[in-house]
């Protein structure tokens, strides 16, 4: 893609544009006028007098014998000196009068009727002119309109008007009327303009020409300098440009001044000084040669057959149009010849046209429907169909042969439609749709295969290899977040990164678009920007691709230039920010496949944990005397942080045991190990020295240095059969309650009740209860009496002791499972916020029990 | 604003322009009349009696003027364009009339004024220089009006300033290329100067602009006539006859057609009728003069005599100068014609009767008729058979004619004639080579000058003589 053209310029094409179409309309317009005329066309250059510069063939002056080179000194008995004289004296007379002519030919004065005629097309040529003309504007107009802000398709549009204005102004019919000076002084303004515009056009296109004859090369004496300058020069300086297009009027002044000193009108060709019509023609050529360099210097296949196509086309309509329309007329001033030269121009656009629609030619993507491709084939092998028959019908009634010839021909005609239809269409397909399918059922191809990859590699090479190979790119790289700081690199080459937070990837995600690099203004960015920016300029990128989902960069494709050497058209960026597309989708598809993958295997991994962590409960509640047990622990993941167990401290369960329920801050993986290691921790310290508020007091230590921040809520209740009491101590736990008499109390609290861990050294105090024979105690952490509903209000200690009075009567699992109801009850489908865990204990004062369940 | 003010002050405003465009108008109009009369119709007669003297009617043209001063008798214009009319053929009605004109001047515009005081300088004062800067005056006061280019141009030729003639007229074409009488003054000037192109050129832009007047075939037929294109000398002139049957110039250049043909007979026919058609005797003597020369060529002598008798008795008495003039006139014509019949003394007698000129006689007017004996001589000579001395007096008519200038196309070729004879005479004095170079200028400007072919034909040298042809 061209850089865009400042705005200013822009609507000074349009304007042109606009001007142009309405010249060339009322030239138009004009011809078709019915009024007085008669044929001749003046010569507007004429310094005096009004000088016959041709008589349209058939026309009115041409019946009457007046001939080009004939001065006309008189029109119905007026004298005349200019044309607007003679426009003046026309329009006084009507048309279908005949009208005497005074007319100079050389030295003779002859008198001429003239039988003037209402239509000043004097012949078909000039409606094949005009149509010439709608041509070359109508395909000028489409690409400007498509590719508004590209320079090429700018002077495209321009050199379009200037050939439109040519066609219709320049040689058309014309006679004395205003209108006649305005649109030849229209055309010969385009007489100017063409060559220029023309040869501008093919020094940019298909793309800027770069000479390189005067490079240094490594090893190699400089080159002289004046070959340095020359090169600069011709690489589109402005100096060059100015030259191009001071020149042709440069060379009009000078022509006109000699016509002028020395009176030589042979200097003049249709009016015009021959000097500038040779311009025109060497320009035209000059721009032929540019574009066969084009076609020389193309690498790449795909650009050297549109660029062939063009170049033919083009050939096929200039150089007729320098040979018969310039050179023979300013050499030989031999005019006949002027339709040879003219009738081929239509090639070019023609050429263009098919240009566009076949090799998307200017990034001009036109959908040509096959239905209307096919139903004009149908028409068209239709209309051969019926002109045989008719051929046949004619030939057998020229030659009288039998009747059944014509049956017989038209049968086999019918019979060959079909095949013959096939066979334009297979060419028709081979022509405009073949080529267009393949590029987009490869494209589609890489694109649904981009989605559906969820090997990162393979799309990462899907993305890059197979795109830059269908897109024709040098290179294309896909930047992706690298694993240890999320900075955008290539996997392949990581050397070169964007820094997460970079100003670069903030204005690629705010861009949402194809970004060439040489449109970023460096300076308008970070340092880390800049030096990624210099990075990519060196390995050859030019368009940087944002791979975003929802404002969120996932990665950033680097496109480098094509291997046409062409700019980057708006096809070629369509395509980019599809496969960049289509890359976001399959980059989040190929992260959410690993996180997926990931979550399987933690899970895996926590359902190990659990049964570790289920392990770790006592398998069987331990048979104690006098006492009955029975304990519950439901973490909220798949691994809590809660637990009991029962510790026979004194060697068995006949001696005392201590009853440990504990609670760990956090959840699940963690919460799980410090739980283990807590749990171990507590049971290496009772086994010492059974003692709580020893027990509290190391263990409080040891839990500190193995994770701050991290607290072990506890409680240790030992038991003893003997004097029937609990010595305990309890750190950030819950008081167990006591069903007694009825009523469900909490056991006296320690002083000291800080959750281990909390503080490297702290001292922890011991309470001791008497137990009574019927006594019913509830050990539990947290999870249960904050047991949340959907309202988030609690389950709370007073409807715990509740659940607990209400169902004291129960045996223990029973118990266990209507306080669980009770709970469910109230938190409703409400997920479980917290692990949940207790123990429930009843004295009977019995022999032990059989071992319960857990 | 309400809708009623609105359409109040729009008729106001429309009333206004249209005041506004009638008074323009009117100035304007006032302006570009010309001419001071208190009378529509008789302006109507002015502007015919223009467009006549244009077309060169001049009988037309004094019956418009007259008409125009019928009905307004203080018509300044009109009574002026009417005396220059009268000027050739009544000079005293003519200053009459000017005097009358002058009465008016008070109330004439700067314009009228000047044309006033160019005509009393030329006509009642007699002083040809006062009325050339009163033109001058005219040309520069109003350099947009034709008018004045056609006075400065016949002052300039007056003077003898041909090219400032041409330039004149020129600049009168410049100014407006639909002057058609421009074009006819300026086809005369090229044909005099043998530029049969440039007068033909002007001679057809005269024709295209004035299709309708019998003067443009006329001029055409002229040149033809006398450049040889008899057949379309002859279509010429006979339309000249179709759009103006009594055109006399048109019958007079018939008579040219058939002299240069070599059809003697026929061109006294037309000779003959233009001398009856004419009006003026001296316009008879012109035609009746051609007759007789071609009554010569038809060897009918005595009735060439008898034809140029009757024209001199015809002629009107005269006095002084202008009789001793015409007698000298006629004598020559008699002895020419004498001496052409062979009756060589009397031709002699009517050359020695001829009377003294007296001492205070114009020394230019002498020389002139003292030269134009040497015609009688020549002819004597060649009657008596001394031609020699035929030689060297129609060397000394052709000498005179040079320092002429070749003088004018004249109705009758005489000068042409005198050539052919003189070639006819070194023939038979065996000098065939100077006899060709005597007709090279002859058939130069009229390959089919038909006695200069006789002649020719006699030498037998007809391809050398007939080089430089003048045209066509």
């Amino acid at each position: 893609m061209t850089p865009a053209p400042p705005a200013a310029r822009r609507r000074a094409i349009v304007v042109v544009g606009i001007l142009g179409a309405l010249i060339a309309a009322m030239s138009v317009a004009d011809m078709f006028l019915p009024k007085a005329w008669d044929g001749v066309v003046p010569d507007t250059y004429a310094e005096s007098g009004l000088q016959v510069r041709a008589v349209v063939r058939g026309g009115p002056a041409e019946g009457a014998g007046i001939r080009p080179g004939d001065t006309i000194l008189g029109i119905g008995r007026r004298m005349l000196n200019t044309p607007a004289e003679a426009a003046s004296e026309l329009g006084r007379l009507a048309a279908g009068e005949t009208v005497p002519y005074l007319v100079k030919r050389g030295e003779q004065v002859l008198e001429r009727e003239v039988l003037l005629s209402p239509y000043r097309l004097g012949s078909a040529s000039y409606v094949y002119y005009a149509l010439l003309g709608g041509l070359f504007f109508g395909l000028g107009l489409f690409v400007y309109s498509r590719r508004a802000r590209d320079e090429a398709a700018e002077v495209f549009f321009l050199l379009c008007v200037l050939f439109m204005l040519f066609f219709v102004c320049r040689l058309r019919p014309s006679s004395y009327y205003w209108i006649d000076w305005f649109v030849q002084v229209a055309g010969t303004l385009a007489l100017f303009l063409l060559g220029a515009v023309f040869l501008h056009f093919f020094l940019l296109f298909p793309r800027r020409k770069v000479f390189r004859f005067a490079e240094a090369r490594p090893g190699e004496d400089p080159p002289a300098a004046p070959l340095v300058y020359l090169q600069r020069f011709l690489n589109g300086s402005p100096a060059l440009f100015v030259l191009l297009y001071t020149l042709p009027p440069a060379f009009y002044a000078l022509q006109m001044a000699v016509l002028r000193r020395t009176g030589d009108r042979s200097v003049l060709v249709y009016g015009a000084p021959r000097a500038n019509w040779i311009l025109l023609a060497d320009y035209l050529v000059l721009g032929l040669l540019a574009l066969a360099h084009s076609w020389w210097t193309a690498r790449e296949r795909t650009t050297r057959r549109p660029i062939l196509v063009l170049l033919l086309g083009t050939l096929g309509g200039i150089v007729p149009f320098v040979l018969f329309a310039v050179y023979f007329p300013s050499l030989f001033r031999d005019e006949r010849y002027l339709a040879w030269g003219v009738v081929p121009m239509a090639l070019v656009p023609l050429t263009f046209a098919y240009a566009i629609v076949r090799f998307r030619l200017f990034d001009v993507q036109v959908i040509v429907g096959k239905s209307i491709v096919y139903a004009i084939l149908t028409a068209i092998v239709t209309g051969l169909y019926a002109l045989a028959v008719v051929a046949g019908n004619a030939l057998v009634s020229s030659r009288t042969l039998s009747p059944l010839f014509a049956f017989a021909f038209g049968l086999a005609v019918v019979l060959l439609v079909d095949p013959l239809r096939r066979r334009m269409q297979a060419v028709v397909d081979r022509l405009f749709f073949r080529d267009r399918a393949d590029f987009q059922s490869a494209f589609r191809d890489i694109s649904r295969q981009v989605v559906a990859q969820l090997d990162r590699g393979k799309m990462q090479q899907l993305l890059t290899e197979r795109t830059a190979e269908l897109l024709r790119l040098s290179r294309l790289d896909l930047l992706t977040p690298r694993p240890e700081d999320g900075a955008l690199a290539d996997p392949r080459r990581g050397d070169v990164s964007l820094p997460v937070g970079a100003a670069l990837g903030r204005l690629l995600v705010e861009r949402d678009a194809p970004v060439p690099l040489r449109d970023l203004d460096p300076w308008a960015l970070d340092a880390p920007s800049r030096s990624f920016l210099k990075a990519q300029l060196e390995r050859g990128a030019r368009v940087l691709v944002p791979v975003a989902t929802r404002g969120r960069l996932l990665g950033v494709l680097a496109a480098g230039e094509k291997k046409s050497e062409e700019e980057f058209h708006k096809e070629d960026l369509d395509n980019l920010v599809t496969i960049a597309n289509q890359g976001a989708l399959g980059l989040e598809v190929a992260a959410l496949h690993e996180q997926l993958t990931r979550r399987a295997e933690v899970e895996r991994d926590l359902e190990i944990a659990r049964d570790i962590q289920v392990s770790l409960f006592p398998r069987e509640l331990p048979r104690i005397a006098g006492i009955e047990l029975y304990g519950v622990s439901l973490p909220a993941k798949v691994v809590g942080g809660d637990f009991y167990d029962f510790l026979p401290v004194d060697g068995g369960f006949d001696g005392r045991v201590a009853l440990v329920v504990g609670d760990v801050s956090g959840k699940s993986i963690p919460a799980s190990l410090l739980m283990v290691a807590a749990k171990e921790i507590v049971y290496a310290r009772a086994m010492q020295d059974p003692e709580p508020s020893t027990v509290f007091r190391e263990s409080n230590r040891r839990i500190y240095e193995i994770k701050r921040r991290m607290f072990v809520s506890l409680g240790y209740f030992l038991y003893d059969p003997v004097q029937l009491t609990l010595h305990y101590s309890i750190g950030g736990q819950p008081l167990p309650l006591v069903v007694r008499g009825g009523e469900a109390v909490e056991l006296p609290a320690p002083v000291s009740r800080l959750p281990l861990g909390a503080l490297r050294e702290t001292t922890y105090d011991a309470k001791t209860f008497w137990l009574r024979r019927g006594d019913l105690l509830l050990f539990y952490t947290d999870g249960l009496n904050e047991a949340m509903s959907v309202e988030s209000a609690y389950f709370g200690d007073e409807r715990l002791k509740a659940s607990l009075v209400r169902h004291s009567a129960a045996p223990l699992p029973e118990m266990a499972e209507e306080i669980l109801e009770d709970i469910r009850q109230f938190t409703f489908g409400a997920e479980q916020s917290d692990d949940a865990t207790f123990v429930l204990l009843r004295v009977t004062g019995a022999k032990p029990a059989p071992p319960g369940s857990v | 604003m309400t809708k009623p003010r609105v359409r109040k002050l729009f008729l106001a405003v429309a009333a206004l322009a249209v005041a506004a465009g009638g008074t323009a108008f009117a100035v304007l109009a006032r302006d570009r009349r010309e001419v001071t009369t208190r009378s529509a119709e008789a302006y109507r007669f002015y502007r015919q009696g223009l467009e006549n003297e244009r077309r060169l009617y001049h009988k037309d043209a004094l019956a418009s003027y007259a008409k125009a001063l019928e009905l307004d008798p203080h018509f300044a214009m009109a009574t002026v364009r009417l005396a220059g009319l009268l000027a050739g053929r009544d000079r005293d009605r003519a200053k009459s009339l000017v005097q009358c004109a002058s009465q008016s001047r008070e109330v004439l515009n700067e314009r009228e004024r000047l044309t006033l005081e160019i005509v009393e300088a030329e006509l009642l004062a007699g002083e040809p220089k006062k009325a050339a800067e009163r033109v001058r005056e005219y040309v520069r006061r109003f350099p947009e009006d034709p008018e004045g280019y056609f006075r400065l141009a016949n002052v300039l030729a007056r003077e003898g300033k041909p090219d400032e003639t041409l330039a004149t007229y020129e600049r009168l074409v410049a100014l407006d290329p639909n002057q058609a009488i421009a074009y006819n003054y300026l086809g005369y000037y090229f044909l005099r100067r043998r530029d049969f192109v440039k007068g033909e050129d002007f001679f057809k832009r005269y024709r295209f602009l004035a299709p309708d007047q019998a003067n443009p075939y006329d001029s055409l037929g002229e040149l033809y006539a006398n450049t040889g294109r008899y057949a379309e000398a002859e279509e010429h002139l006979k339309r000249a006859l179709e759009i103006k049957p009594d055109f006399l110039p048109a019958v007079g250049h018939l008579g040219t057609v058939e002299a240069c043909r070599g059809n003697a007979e026929g061109a006294v026919t037309w000779y003959r009728r233009a001398s009856e058609l004419a009006e003026t005797w001296k316009d008879r003597y012109s035609f009746a003069g051609a007759a007789v020369m071609a009554l010569l060529d038809a060897g009918r002598a005595e009735d060439a005599l008898v034809l140029l008798d009757e024209v001199a008795v015809a002629a009107p008495a005269r006095e002084g100068v202008d009789a001793l003039v015409l007698r000298w006139n006629v004598a020559r014509s008699r002895a020419i014609v004498l001496a052409i019949a062979g009756r060589v003394e009397e031709a002699e007698a009517e050359l020695a009767g001829l009377p003294e000129l007296p001492p205070d006689f114009d020394p230019k007017g002498k020389a002139a008729l003292e030269t134009s004996l040497s015609g009688p001589k020549a002819a004597m000579a060649v009657a008596r058979g001394d031609l020699e001395g035929a030689v060297r007096h129609f060397r000394e008519i052709l000498a005179t004619e040079a320092e002429r200038g070749m003088g004018d196309f004249s109705y009758y070729p005489s000068i042409f004639r005198v050539r052919t004879r003189l070639a006819d005479a070194l023939v038979t004095l065996g000098r065939p080579d100077e006899a060709r170079e005597e007709l090279r200028p002859v058939l130069a400007v009229n390959p089919r000058f038909a006695p200069a072919l006789e002649v020719l034909a006699r030498i037998g040298g007809r391809s050398s003589a007939t080089t430089g042809g003048a045209g066509r």
